[in-house]
């Protein structure tokens, strides 16, 4: 995450000035004026946020077990080698060119406990939201694959879709890029004029992630928040900058970006987000009231939605970003199932197999059906609640954002000889989920040959949705098409206008 | 033309003589003797940004680092480093709600560590984030307090605040113990002896807390003593 401090200091636009000017009058441990201009929010930066979820489906999700399904009886004599399905488990969707698979399964692969997915009821809610777009890929490395489907194969100087959106809505906010995913998902892009406020904050543990957002509070016997400022301002104005060490590195880019970054403490403790964006309630493994905490107000709320979150590391993760974009933390937020194995053994159910999607490898068909599933459920109750949330003026939340189900590449689409169970390898050609009120809802952009389970593009310019077969998006044209949904000034960067992916073309 | 080659090698003079004097300095550029005193003196401030010093009030010309280059400790070092210092085990710095290791588990990833098993992090953020500063301060009170606790409650046995004399909650600011105190906690935490100014700072911080008329200024002097020096840029980088 390296960046050159000359972009925070010696290269600002009006935005970053404003932002550079509340930070410097926070000082040493006042923190109002750092606040007020988070709270200012887009006031400040002129500009309505528009906020992004990337739910990243780590692994290879594969648009062909979801959206795009094919039967049985449409691959004809391809049918037996193809990824095909029953007929009877591929659902249409009432008016919608949607399909969804439903399955049950007596066991997830090799792992002896029965489940069953549901895709059609998530389709059928969210339809005039949901765009489906084909897409052909550049690598079936995941590390590489999960880059790219963020960056657009460096499609605007490398910059990250969550770096374009934190960089454009996020001056105002305290930490507008979060990031809870891991390897390719998190990794920094690599434009180097992109502002250092904009750069991905990294998650370890989204349940005590909270703790991490005061510097004193559930600590016992410590002094008064009013004595531990002076002790940093003290700090801050006297013993470092008069230090022979500071004067030695005057020059240090991380002295300049540390001090950046710790006169920012004050304005975030002031938001009291070590409460509001906590999950847990008092119980006795989380003692919350004997060290002084308390739950965030939301808390039975998100819990009611993500009842797992305790134990299921993703809906923790899920929880969380939610709260970060209701209590106007961040604009970008990214989530993604672990590839380790979660069972719930007191209800019997595979929570996440191993490798997530890539546990196709040993068992396709169950491991997308788990998955798929998973990614699903958490993206409606993520929906649900932003949708109860006023953002202002009647507007909610969700009228705003967008979640984009990110994804290294599809799998390969054959099978031997009919089988139920099989394993797949990578390949670069699939397609990718958005939801949004922003996005071409109820659109399938491209097409799928039932015979092949290949995809198709589509006309980029045609809102209507025009497939046309031996066309392959790139990975160029679907970036261009995220980012122009969410509103994001891309003046001068020779992307191509992706009208069809739009709402209002 | 010429008043510039005659600046260069001015500044070349006294990049050397830096050089030279640094021999006697410890790495961080600070002398070995203590508290420091004037500035040396013939070399005028930095004429190219090659030589500094600070105008006689707290130490010697000294060289500026051209590179600058610098780490972060990190969420072991810093783990290690504080246990060290505050003689404090390891596991018993800080434990959020008690249970949970701030550096091992609950702030990994804040303070530049990766977890690869559970969370997939195989790879540390190659700069400070937002939270590391925040994180990093809940590490340092909450070993600080740590020590302040344990070293008030057997002052004769204390290890870093020896001997101070509290009464009503109060201290004797000019006292030696309190002296010596600050001199004891440098030692073990940057190698090296407080100047005249930061004496000065750490006992005026005890003049500001006490001045609030709040209960135990002696106590939280002690933890926030502890804490400035240990959550300083040059405890924290190296």
């Amino acid at each position: 995450m390296s960046r050159d401090h000359k972009n925070i200091l010696g290269r600002l636009d009006r935005r970053q000035m404003l932002k550079a000017a509340g930070l410097m009058a926070a000082g040493g441990g006042a923190g109002l004026p750092s606040l007020l201009a988070s709270r200012r929010g887009y006031a400040q930066t002129e500009e309505k946020p528009r906020f992004l979820i990337v739910l990243a489906a780590a692994g290879g999700a594969s648009i062909i077990d979801s959206f795009l399904a094919i039967r049985q009886s449409e691959a004809g004599a391809a049918a037996a080698g193809l990824n095909c399905f029953v007929d009877s488990e591929v659902k249409s969707i009432a008016d919608s060119p949607f399909r969804a698979v439903d399955l049950r399964r007596r066991q997830v692969g090799a792992i002896p406990i029965p489940f069953s997915s549901n895709q059609s009821d998530f389709v059928t809610k969210h339809k005039n939201d949901l765009m489906v777009v084909t897409q052909t890929g550049t690598s079936v490395n995941h590390t590489i694959a999960q880059k790219r489907s963020l960056t657009g194969n460096e499609a605007w100087h490398g910059r990250t879709v969550q770096e374009a959106v934190a960089a454009q809505y996020g001056a105002g906010y305290p930490i507008p890029n979060v990031n809870m995913s891991a390897n390719g998902y998190i990794s920094p892009g690599i434009d180097p004029t992109t502002p250092a406020f904009a750069m991905a904050e990294p998650v370890g543990s989204a349940a005590l992630w909270p703790l991490s957002l005061d510097g004193a509070k559930g600590i016992k016997n410590l002094p008064s928040r009013e004595r531990i400022a002076l002790a940093r301002r003290m700090r801050n104005e006297k013993l470092d900058p008069e230090s022979n060490f500071k004067k030695t590195f005057a020059d240090s880019r991380r002295l300049a970006l540390w001090d950046e970054q710790r006169n920012r403490t004050g304005g975030l403790e002031m938001m009291d987000l070590i409460t509001n964006l906590n999950l847990y309630p008092d119980i006795p493994q989380i003692p919350l009231g004997e060290y002084g905490l308390s739950e965030s107000p939301d808390g039975q709320r998100v819990r009611e939605a993500f009842p797992d979150f305790a134990s299921d590391p993703f809906e923790a993760q899920a929880a969380l970003a939610f709260l970060l974009i209701k209590y106007r933390v961040s604009v970008t937020v990214t989530i993604a199932p672990s590839f380790n194995v979660l069972l719930d053994l007191q209800r019997l159910r595979v929570d996440n197999p191993p490798l997530a999607f890539d546990f196709s490898h040993q068992s396709h068909r169950d491991a997308q059906g788990v998955m798929w599933d998973r990614m699903l459920r958490v993206a409606d109750k993520l929906v649900d609640l932003l949708k109860a949330e006023e953002f202002e003026a009647g507007e909610s939340f969700w009228d705003r954002s967008m979640i984009y189900f990110a994804t290294e590449f599809g799998r390969s689409k054959r099978r031997p000889n009919n089988a139920e169970s099989f394993g797949t390898a990578h390949d670069i050609n699939n397609g990718f989920a958005m939801l949004s009120p922003m996005v071409n809802g109820n659109k399938v952009l491209g097409g799928v040959d039932p015979t092949t389970g290949m995809t198709y593009g589509f006309d980029p310019e045609a809102p209507q949705g025009v497939p046309i077969t031996g066309r392959n998006m790139t990975e160029k044209e679907i970036y261009s098409g995220i980012v122009h949904a969410l509103g994001i000034d891309t003046s001068g960067g020779n992307l191509p206008d992706m009208r069809a992916m739009r709402k209002n073309a | 033309m010429f008043p510039k080659r005659l600046i260069t090698v001015l500044a070349a003079g006294a990049l050397l003589s830096g050089c030279l004097a640094s021999e006697n300095l410890n790495p961080t550029g600070t002398p070995d003797s203590g508290v420091s005193g004037d500035g040396d003196s013939g070399v005028a401030n930095g004429d190219g940004g090659t030589v500094e010093n600070d105008g006689g009030t707290t130490g010697p010309a000294f060289a500026k680092s051209s590179k600058a280059v610098l780490r972060f400790k990190r969420t072991t070092r810093l783990r290690n480093d504080i246990s060290q210092v505050l003689g404090i085990p390891e596991g018993e710095i800080c434990n959020e709600l008690g249970q949970y290791s701030c550096t091992d588990y609950v702030h990994t990833i804040s303070l530049g560590g990766v977890e690869a098993y559970t969370l997939g992090i195989n790879e540390p953020t190659a700069d400070t984030t937002v939270t590391t500063p925040i994180a990093t301060e809940r590490v340092v009170l909450s070993a600080c307090e740590r020590r302040a606790r344990d070293d008030m409650a057997a002052p004769d046995g204390a290890l870093i605040f020896k001997g101070l004399v509290v009464t009503d909650g109060k201290l004797d600011v000019g006292s030696a113990e309190v002296a010596q105190s600050i001199d004891t906690l440098y030692k073990r935490a940057l190698l090296r002896a407080p100047s005249s100014a930061e004496v000065s700072h750490l006992t005026q911080l005890y003049r500001d807390i006490e001045a609030d008329q709040q209960p135990n200024p002696a106590r939280d002097w002690a933890i926030l003593t502890c804490f400035s020096v240990l959550t300083s840029m040059e405890s924290l980088f190296y």
